[in-house]
Order: structure tokens, then C-alpha cells, then sequence
């Protein structure tokens, strides 16, 4: 579970980084006509540390390759429906964290009031909290018997081992991610530009809607694909809060963890899915950086 | 500088003759030249155990730890399956204990085990609930009654097999119909990775029943839930195999797997509910 908090904290330094990428990649352009690569120590570190992230990937795909069973495996119910099950729960936590995620993250941008320190530090504390320790939290405030438990049941509503405990539970850890992007994205939209829309007549939601959002929409856009890389990831909170059962609650994480005892192929299927998944996630979000940098 | 060079290579010498384990205490400085006794344990044992061992292990390393005051045992608790998959892909331990047979022979097949499997203790099963019974569970019927949230485990883990063991012989019995056992499977609400998680889904009342070891309720959480029998006839009972890994501490390990089986280990597995290995119980 402790995976998770390291995942959590590398694709916040992503976040913060990859607005730099572009200015970065101009710059190495301009650097690699100068000459060619100095082999010194730098480099040999750099080299060093490039493997260590590498080779873990390629151990997988290279197991995953003389697994003859591997497109066998993809068919089983435990591949399938766990594929189903996290694509369509975690583009659930995308919508619902755009929908309340971004007023709150132009709160945070714009509004100054008592305790917005504390509000701002709030919503960081999932991404740096151990998975763990949310799925206990949500446990006991959304739990049967948790603080909120028997108001819930007095709706008929029971979320622990529900798909709906999947989705509370990946977006209390990957909200975070899209409102921290989205209200550095809204405090980067110079007030002058929304101040213009409304000289010229535009209501809030329209200054909104033609001006903010076209303005911040690179750190939006960044902020959602880390989002929901994030919660395609979840596990930890996952299997506290919401249990696992296949087709109902079992993600793909929780299927690559359960599978690993009974069916390696499963297992290993599963990874290589979600290892292309985040890896075509990322080449998106870089691309759409550049073109976003070029454009303005 | 010579003297210097034999000094170190006698140190390192020191060092690798008997074979540390990964993280160790340092090795006294007197050590090479000391002839340790042939029973002389010493470093850390690493013992996998199955987690329904958790508190029952825990007590046994400290008096281990009373006889071999040199060593000290390091444990990795954890579902029978996830600790046996760990070992066949590479994972040292001095000692394998496995809650059930399948496991146990799972890490065998792997080249995981160091030696040969003995089984040590026998546990058996019952059905809890939380302290309210929301579910209203008074016997193993009330599991196939629609909408009972049931707790249960992956087919691997050791609780799970035996579980499935329980309902099959029960759907055999006319007292609860060919379909009891479709019909608990129907209330499963999770399958959990060990029986402890389980325990503990019904202890914060999130699940309404589970089958569970008899030694699970241990009597710090005794008050939390409602404990209920099983007729004689449908009893299951687990047989834990225990058996030597490739670790690095193989002394240490024979130690520990004969401490096991002494006395005053039995006496504490005794105390915390499971029961002797000398002692035939019907089969299930």
C-alpha cells in the first residue's frame, strides 16, 4: 500500500514538472546541436537511475511476452470484468471530480477568506495520505456504522462493498490531483482578460466558460489525466472501503493482487493492460502540453 | 599491513561462516575465535506464517526468544496463498507455516521448502457476527437467507477452501437443500485476502456473518461479536503443515520448528484455541 503513496507522490511532481516540459524539450533541442553527449559522471548516474526505472517494466513485458497464455488469459471473467469494472467507475470519478472539483479548485484560486489555508492544506491530505488510512477514514464516516452510517441506511443506502464505495473511494484519492491543476491553471488566467469579457457584457458563467476555461485548460486538461490515471491505480482505499468481488468491487489493481495467487497469466494480462493504459495516458498528456505551449 | 589484511579477512571470514541473515545484528566482535555451541541459535529466524497464527505466533516468539536468547524471530504474516506465491517467487524464510495443505504444497512444487512438512496444529471453524446481529445470524441456515451480507475469502486462501469444504457438505445434508451452498455464494459481499481481514469487515460491522477459525475471536475482541457453532457433523477440520524454507538462517530455523512442536509451545497454541496435532478429530 505504501506503493501507492510513492505513485501518489511522483505524479504530483509530474504535475508540477511537466508545465516545464516544453520549455525544457526547446532547450535540449537547442543544447543537443551543440555537440555530442560528454560522458561524465552526471551522465553515468543519469544512466543508472534511467535503468532503474526501466528495467522493472521490461521484466514485466519481457515474463508477459514468453507467456504464451497471455491472450488466453485476457478472455477470464476475473481480466474482463475487471477491466469494465475500473473504465467505467473511473471515468465516474472523472465526471463527478470535474463537476464539483473545479468550483472548489476556483474557490481555492480566487476567493480570500479565513481558513483558506486550511481548506487548501484539506485537500491536498489525500495525496499524500497512505491509502490505508482513507479507506479506514471512509470506513468510518460513509460505514454502516460509521458517523454518517445510519442517516445513509435510513436511505437505503449502504456503500461498503457497493461499485458506488469504488468510486467514493478512488476519487477521495484522485480528486485531489485535478483541483490542485486546476487552481494553479485558474490563479495562471490574468484577471484583465475575464475583467474585458465583462466590459463587454458577458455574464459570470460566460467570462467562465470563454475565458477562464480556454485559459487554464492545459493545467485542466493535465489535472484530469493525472486524475484519472490515479484512480485507474487505486488500490488501497479501495480494498478497505469497498471489499473485493468480482464484477462488483474487484478493479483492476485488486484483480492483479488476487489473481497473482490463482492465475499468473490473469495477473500478468492485467498489468500489461494497464501498463499501456497509463502509458498512452501520459504520451497524451505530453502531447497536448507542447501543442497547448506552441499555441500560445 | 599485513596483520591489518588478516584481520579484515578474518572478520569477513567470520561473517559469512554462519551464514547471517539479510538484516541482522551485528555479530559480536569475539565471534570467530568463540566455537559456538552445536544448539547455539542465533540472528533473526524469519517465519512466514498463516495470519489466523498472528496472536498465537506472536506469544511463541517470545518464549523462543526466553530459550534462544540470541535469536530473535522476525515474522511475515499473511494469507496462506500470498505467502506461499511469495516464497516460489523468491522470497526467503526459515520457516513456512501454511494453514492448509494446498498452500503448503504449492510453495513444495515452487522449490520454496528447505525440508520436510509436518503437520503442527489443528484449528476448526465457526460463524461470527457482529456484537448487534443486524442479520439476526443464530445458525449456519440463516447465511442463505437473501440479503445477509456474508464475508468471504479467495478461493485460495486457506479459510476460503475451507469455507467451500463447509457448504458443500452442508448442501449435501437434505436438513439445508442441494442449493444452500449457491445461495450463501450468492450473499458473498467480498472475498477477502485473509481471514483476519474478514474478521475484521465483520468487526466494524460492515459484513453481517462469515466463517471464520475458531481461534480468530481471541478474547481481547471476544466482546465485539457473536460467536456461533457449527453442528458437529458439518465441522471442518484445518490441519496446518509447517516445513523449513531456503532462508539464510537454517539453525535457526530447525530450532524454531522443533520449539514448535515442544511442549510449552503446545501449551500456548493450546491457550489461544487450537488444538494439538497428536489429537484425532473426526474428518470432516
Amino acid at each position: 500500500m505504501s506503493l501507492n503513496v510513492d505513485r501518489a507522490s511522483v505524479t504530483t511532481d509530474l504535475a508540477r514538472h511537466e508545465t516545464t516540459a516544453a520549455a525544457a524539450d526547446q532547450q535540449r533541442k537547442r543544447a543537443s546541436r551543440g555537440g555530442r553527449l560528454r560522458f561524465g559522471i552526471t551522465e553515468i548516474l543519469a544512466l543508472i537511475m534511467s535503468a532503474f526505472l526501466i528495467l522493472p517494466i521490461l521484466g514485466l513485458l519481457q515474463r508477459a511476452m514468453i507467456n504464451g497464455g497471455l491472450l488466453d488469459a485476457i478472455r477470464r471473467p476475473i481480466v474482463y470484468e475487471a477491466v469494465r469494472l475500473s473504465l467505467w467507475t473511473t471515468l465516474a470519478v472523472l465526471a463527478l471530480t470535474l463537476v464539483f472539483g473545479s468550483p472548489l479548485a476556483l474557490v481555492l484560486a480566487r476567493r480570500r477568506f479565513r481558513g483558506i489555508i486550511f481548506l487548501d492544506s484539506v485537500v491536498d491530505l489525500p495525496i499524500v495520505l497512505p491509502p490505508a488510512v482513507a479507506g479506514l477514514a471512509l470506513l468510518l464516516t460513509f460505514g454502516r456504522r460509521g458517523v454518517f452510517g445510519p442517516t445513509l441506511s435510513a436511505f437505503g443506502i449502504e456503500l461498503p462493498f457497493t461499485t458506488a464505495a469504488v468510486v467514493v473511494a478512488s476519487m477521495f484519492v484522485a480528486a485531489p490531483f485535478y483541483i490542485r491543476a486546476a487552481r494553479s491553471g485558474f490563479l495562471g488566467v490574468p484577471r484583465e482578460y475575464e475583467e474585458a469579457a465583462r466590459v463587454e457584457g458577458a455574464n459570470e458563467w460566460q467570462v467562465f466558460r470563454f475565458v477562464t476555461v480556454p485559459v487554464a485548460m492545459p493545467a485542466l486538461f493535465g489535472g484530469a489525466v493525472l486524475c484519472w490515471a490515479r484512480a485507474l491505480g487505486e488500490f488501497g482505499a479501495t480494498i478497505m472501503f469497498a471489499g473485493q468481488f468480482l464484477g462488483r468491487t474487484q478493479t483492476m489493481p485488486l484483480a492483479i493482487y488476487a489473481a497473482l495467487e490463482s492465475d499468473t497469466d490473469a495477473a500478468l494480462g492485467l498489468s500489461v493492460i494497464l501498463l499501456v493504459i497509463s502509458f498512452v495516458l501520459l504520451v497524451l498528456f505530453r502531447r497536448w502540453l507542447r501543442g497547448a505551449s506552441e499555441g500560445v | 599491513v599485513k596483520l591489518a589484511l588478516a584481520l579484515v579477512l578474518a572478520v569477513v571470514v567470520g561473517c559469512a561462516a554462519p551464514a547471517p541473515p539479510p538484516i541482522t545484528v551485528p555479530p559480536p566482535v569475539a565471534a570467530p575465535t568463540q566455537a559456538p555451541a552445536a544448539e547455539d541459535v542465533s540472528g533473526d529466524v524469519v517465519v512466514f506464517a498463516a495470519s489466523s497464527l498472528t496472536d498465537a505466533f506472536k506469544e511463541l516468539s517470545d518464549q523462543f526468544h526466553r530459550e534462544h536468547p540470541n535469536a530473535r524471530v522476525v515474522f511475515s504474516f499473511g494469507g496462506s496463498s500470498q505467502l506461499a506465491i511469495q516464497l516460489v517467487n523468491g522470497a526467503r524464510a526459515d520457516v513456512f507455516a501454511s494453514a492448509d495443505q494446498d498452500q503448503m504444497d504449492v510453495a513444495e512444487l515452487g522449490h520454496a521448502l528447505g525440508g520436510p512438512q509436518s503437520i503442527f496444529v489443528q484449528n476448526r471453524l465457526m460463524l461470527i457476527a457482529p456484537h448487534d446481529n443486524p442479520a439476526q445470524i443464530t445458525k449456519l441456515q440463516d447465511l442463505a437467507r437473501p440479503g445477509v451480507k456474508v464475508v468471504g475469502a479467495q478461493a485460495a486462501v486457506p479459510i476460503g477452501a475451507y469455507t467451500t469444504q463447509l457448504l458443500q457438505s452442508a448442501s449435501a445434508s437434505p436438513s439445508y437443500g442441494a442449493d444452500f451452498q449457491r445461495r450463501v455464494e450468492a450473499n458473498l459481499v467480498s472475498r477477502e485476502d485473509t481471514v483476519r481481514q474478514i474478521v475484521a469487515k465483520i468487526q466494524l460491522g460492515e459484513g453481517d456473518a462469515a466463517v471464520v477459525y475458531v481461534t480468530d475471536v481471541t478474547p481481547q475482541i471476544a466482546d465485539q461479536f457473536v460467536e456461533i457453532q457449527l453442528p458437529d457433523e458439518l465441522q471442518v477440520t484445518a490441519r496446518y503443515p509447517i516445513a523449513l524454507g531456503t532462508g539464510h538462517n537454517r539453525a535457526g530455523g530447525e530450532a524454531f520448528l522443533a520449539f514448535v512442536e515442544s511442549a510449552p509451545a503446545q501449551q500456548i497454541l493450546a491457550k489461544w484455541g487450537f488444538i494439538n496435532s497428536n489429537i484425532t478429530l473426526p474428518p470432516q
